[in-house]
């Protein structure tokens, strides 16, 4: 069951061969802290749209916005939903494609280990040649 | 002749930001080079700009006036993700009919148009559209 499992959800980039290469894919970037502002669920709402016709889309946390990836999320002390939960369903939404700031999660000693989707832990440079090759980009 | 369109995203609220600005200043820029400016879309705060409740000080820009003005000379598509907008009160007649007890005034209107995301995905669908996002 290797579908389920940490070594295979969370992979390292290859630098040489990103397989995303010659396809053509929107790249929405989130940046924010879960709950500072609406920008981690718009950008949320925004890619499931671009999915919904069809469009490829690549998701990148990077910088702060690592921090929606934080699993023990007590969103219910705010009164909000739990950003954390709504993310869960980017693969249901067939974005597969999810990047994610290697650096930034070191620096907020957030642990990807545990996530449920396919994910891929890249650093700066790699984020660089996500976004360059996208047919757009979008950054909340 | 180029066949580039642009589709611009404004999402920043007229008086905090400059961006709305300079987005308008960018259509006029582009569709004075016989660019073709295929939407502008009104997303996150962006919605701000087109609530006809806008009351600056007659000495103060009005964004929701001057996005008038384009579309009046232009034609330029202004659409308002609306979601985005029912969210922050920017409503459209169609939006407040199923809540006339506790809403009984529409402030979005033609040219604006409430669409769904979708509406400015498929825009980007098209190869000889840029998207610029402000």
């Amino acid at each position: 069951m290797m579908a389920n499992s940490p070594e295979h959800n969370n992979t390292e980039a290859d630098h040489t061969s990103f397989h995303l290469s010659g396809e053509k894919y929107i790249a929405i970037k989130t940046t924010h802290t879960p709950y500072s502002t609406s920008a981690p669920i718009d950008a949320l709402e925004a890619a499931m749209a671009a999915t919904n016709i069809g469009l490829k889309v690549v998701y990148i946390f990077s910088g702060l916005g690592v921090l929606q990836l934080q699993v023990e999320q007590q969103a219910q002390l705010i009164k909000h939903k739990n950003t954390f939960k709504r993310l869960m369903a980017l693969p249901l939404f067939d974005v597969d494609d999810i990047y994610i700031d290697k650096q930034a999660c070191e620096n907020f000693a957030i642990n990807t280990q545990t996530l449920d989707f396919d994910h891929t832990m890249v650093g700066i440079d790699e984020i660089e040649m996500i976004l360059n090759s996208a047919h757009q980009v979008l950054v909340f | 002749m180029s066949n580039t369109q642009f589709t611009i995203m404004v999402s920043k609220s007229p008086f905090d930001s400059r961006n709305a600005e300079q987005a308008l200043a960018f259509c006029y820029a582009a569709i004075a080079q016989n660019f073709v400016i295929s939407q502008v879309f009104f997303y996150q705060s962006g919605v701000h700009n087109a609530s006809q409740l806008l009351q600056p000080a007659s000495d103060e820009i009005n964004m929701y006036t001057n996005w008038l003005e384009l579309y009046n000379a232009h034609q330029v598509p202004l659409n308002v993700c609306v979601s985005a907008s029912a969210r922050r009160g920017v409503l459209s007649e169609d939006f407040i009919e199923g809540y006339s007890d506790i809403v009984n005034h529409a402030n979005l209107s033609a040219p604006f148009s409430a669409v769904g995301l979708s509406a400015y995905f498929e825009a980007l669908n098209n190869s000889d559209t840029i998207s610029i996002q402000l």
